[in-house]
């Protein structure tokens, strides 16, 4: 046996390195080179995003994400349950509520692509309340359809295909509705069995060929409004200046009641009294109040209601006794409530929205945010003389964002006339920071984007369109000329907002203060910038992909590139003119957001 | 030699920060509409993709290759489809390159004059770098070729006294002769 000993051990030699090993130390400060370069662009990217205010995606998340209300709400005639619709995520459902204790419970939903909004609404109880009826239609290629639900459940109990678009639905009794087509024709419709109802027949028999309308020939049709049962067989409903009776069976309509040239007819309601109907007209200064004794045709008026200024939206309640209207001054948004003649006005407060409302009995329905929080369902109990929220909004409390109640102000202008507008500004100001401004017309409805906005660091200001001057743009300049010296506004950092008909004033406010803006958003635009003129540095244009002008949005897109002006145009594919489902109110917020603080 | 493989590493750098510049913009507006580019008639995202992934590729190729030439060659080629696909844009009634950046300005916090500037810096550079290289090389060889031929050795066949040319450096080697395939020794006359 060989001994090594003495010898000691023998080095193996090293392995040779492999192909690749030897090519990469090889290349090694290549790599290098190679790391360093890639570690510097995303350290300039890092700059550029953490210069953007802290949890701005967050914060439009949770604002987007407040599921709005849309239609009327329709509480049932026991006061005890509520018809609504409210955004889902990705569409409108249409819920039913307890009041008592505000769980509510999904009737049905409809996806936001295809929506038409004439063919999803809630038409209200049945005398008994034991059904509440519904319109929809899920897609285009679907038929149109009356769902007849449950009152205490929700369940659907029977559907009635219709050939066109219901316009007003009235309940006959429990067992029979009438509702009017977009042809504005009277269509009956009777339950034949617990699951059954009949297919709808007209109350003016059909003769001869059927007629097929465009739309624009639907339009000029004088249209059926106030449809209401005055019986189990007779509606009666108004027709231009005229109010009409119907009876089922009988060839034609009686008419009632027509305005004389000096008085206009605005609506009609039924009394309690079944034989007196309660009018309300007006002409240039006041809205009248008149009964119309139905077995007699005897009218006299009653009452007498100044049309003050910024009073809009009324609506008669209480048997003619009372109404309800929304007042916008320049320290309030509040609905003003006269439950009779000798009460006293109710003011109830909607500082942060108030978007529709309705009246039952002897209460008011509103959907609303009192103070910023994010919209809900609220009853003025006339009785009770209280205010209660009866639906909250079904969205978790913010994390990331705080509610803003806005601040309303007044100015008077050069021409002495009052521009009343409000703004929200950012929750936590630093004392000698700058923000950016953003200034347009916005709406009297609760909206998530200027929650949105303020809470990542800038001043949203709204201005009402309730000046004499006329449109409301005249008054941009010496609304911010104000402003300025009360906020600490970025002066190179003012936006202009618009949304849809508000959006040509916003393109003449470009045209005309071309070194004023730092940008503009348009939000599904009724009218564009001239590209040949416009010399704003950025534009955000924020439209639905199903919107009528998309094509033409799209166009302008590249048209913009062609010409060098920076468009960002953000498409949301589902959405329509007005988008109703969470997930493109949610990336409406994000794009307005990535706009202004960066991407 | 060495200044053209700095500009060759320069230049590869400066593609693949680009094209992952592009890959971000095309990341952080992923919400957004985008244009159709003039020229090619197709979204600028697909737009950025394309040219960010060719981008990537040469800049790659020109960082790790060993010969000057061919990475050259591709970075003239690039710069030179860059250039005109400017003019193109002018051609195009397109006055301002504004329009064709997109979000890249955005994403990176940068003023779009900015963005706009340094791209013609940087693809001027990558030109005439690569000019320069192939330039360089191709006056490289001719002098080459004119040592190699200074340096060449004259001898007469010792079998059929044919000319022979060769260079010094071939000295001693034992060939068939060109003109009468005897074996010949290449040697000083």
């Amino acid at each position: 046996m060989t001994s090594f000993k003495g010898h000691g051990h023998e080095l193996l030699p090293k392995p040779e390195a492999s192909g690749w090993r030897r090519w990469l130390i090889g290349k090694r400060a290549n790599i290098a080179l190679l790391a360093v370069v890639i570690a510097l662009v995303f350290a300039v990217r890092l700059l550029a995003v953490s210069k953007r205010p802290r949890d701005v995606q967050s914060i439009a998340a949770e604002v987007g994400a407040v599921a709005e209300f849309w239609g009327d709400p329709s509480p049932n005639r026991a006061g005890n349950r509520i018809v609504f619709q409210q955004s889902t995520e990705n569409g409108v459902g249409i819920f039913l509520a307890e009041i008592q204790n505000g769980t509510r419970q999904l009737i049905f939903e409809q996806a936001e692509r295809g929506f038409d909004h004439r063919n999803f609404q809630v038409w209200g109880w049945s005398p008994d309340d034991r059904w509440f009826a519904l319109s929809r239609r899920p897609d285009r290629e679907s038929k149109r359809e009356i769902v007849i639900c449950h009152g205490k459940t929700g369940e659907i109990a029977a559907t009635v295909a219709v050939e066109r678009t219901v316009g007003e639905l009235a309940w006959l009794s429990p067992q029979a509705f009438v509702y009017v087509d977009d042809y504005q024709e009277l269509q009956r419709v009777e339950q034949l069995s617990e699951k059954k109802w009949s297919y709808p027949q007209a109350f003016k028999k059909p003769v001869g060929k059927k007629i097929k309308l465009t739309k624009e020939q639907q339009a000029v049709l004088p249209k059926i409004q106030g449809l209401a049962a005055l019986s189990g067989d007779t509606v009666v409903y108004q027709q231009g200046q005229a109010v009409w009776s119907w009876t089922f069976g009988v060839p034609e309509p009686v008419k009632l009641w027509e305005a004389v040239t000096a008085n206009s007819l605005v609506d009609f309601s039924l009394d309690k009294d079944p034989n007196r109907l309660l009018l309300r007209c007006k002409n240039k200064d006041v809205e009248l109040l008149s009964s119309f004794y139905l077995p007699t045709k005897y009218t006299s008026q009653f009452g007498i209601i100044p049309a003050p200024e910024h009073y809009t939206n009324r609506l008669i309640l209480f048997n003619g006794n009372g109404y309800a209207c929304m007042k916008r001054d320049a320290t309030v948004k509040l609905l003003f409530v006269k439950s009779s003649p000798d009460s006293r006005a109710v003011e109830i407060e909607f500082n942060a929205g108030l978007n529709n409302y309705v009246g039952s009995d002897r209460s008011v329905f509103i959907y609303g945010s009192r103070a910023g929080e994010p919209v809900g369902i609220w009853r003025y109990d006339a009785g009770a003389d209280s205010v209660t929220c009866i639906v909250s909004n079904s969205q978790p409390r913010f994390q990331h964002a705080v509610a803003i109640n806005p601040e309303r102000g007044m100015i008077t202008n050069v021409n002495g006339n009052v521009i009343t507008y409000q703004v929200w500004s950012p929750p936590k100001e630093v004392g000698g920071k700058k923000y950016p401004f953003l200034i347009g017309k916005g709406s009297t409805r609760w909206q998530g984007y200027p929650v949105s906005i303020a809470n990542a660091g800038a001043y949203f200001v709204s201005i009402s369109n309730n000046s004499e001057d006329g449109a409301w743009e005249k008054n941009v300049m010496p609304l911010y000329e104000y402003l300025k010296t009360k906020l600490n506004i970025d002066s190179e950092k003012i936006y202009l907002y618009g949304a849809s008909g508000s959006t040509q004033p916003v393109c003449n406010l470009l045209d005309e203060y071309p070194e004023m803006w730092r940008g503009a958003i348009l939000f599904s635009p009724g009218a564009l910038p001239d590209l040949s003129r416009v010399k704003v540095p950025r534009l955000l244009i924020d439209c639905g992909g199903e919107d009528v002008r998309a094509d033409a949005v799209e166009r302008y897109r590249d048209e913009a590139a062609k010409s060098g002006v920076e468009v960002t145009v953000a498409f949301h594919e589902n959405a329509g003119h007005v988008y109703r489902s969470m997930a493109s109110l949610r990336a409406r917020d994000e794009a307005v957001m990535n706009f202004l603080f960066g991407r | 030699m060495k200044a053209a493989n700095l500009l060759i590493r320069c230049s590869g750098l400066i593609l693949v920060a680009a094209s992952l510049m592009l890959f971000l913009a095309n990341f952080s507006s992923a919400e957004l509409s985008t244009p159709k580019d003039p020229i090619f008639q197709i979204s600028l995202r697909v737009l950025f993709w394309a040219s960010g992934i060719v981008l990537l590729c040469v800049g790659v190729f020109c960082l790790f290759s060993d010969s000057l030439v061919v990475p050259a060659a591709w970075m003239a080629w690039i710069s030179i489809n860059f250039w005109i696909y400017k003019f193109g844009l002018k051609w195009n009634d397109t006055p301002r390159f504004d329009g064709v950046l997109g979000t890249l300005p955005e994403t990176f916090g940068l003023a779009r004059s900015t963005v706009e500037w340094g791209v013609c810096v940087a693809f001027s550079f990558i030109l005439l770098a690569s000019i320069m290289i192939l330039v360089a090389n191709f006056l490289g060889r001719q002098k080459a070729k004119e040592i190699n031929a200074a340096a060449a050795i004259k001898i007469a066949c010792n079998h059929c006294g044919g000319h022979i040319a060769f260079p010094n450096t071939r000295t001693g080697e034992q060939i068939p002769c060109p003109h009468c395939a005897k074996v010949i020794v290449l040697k000083l006359a």
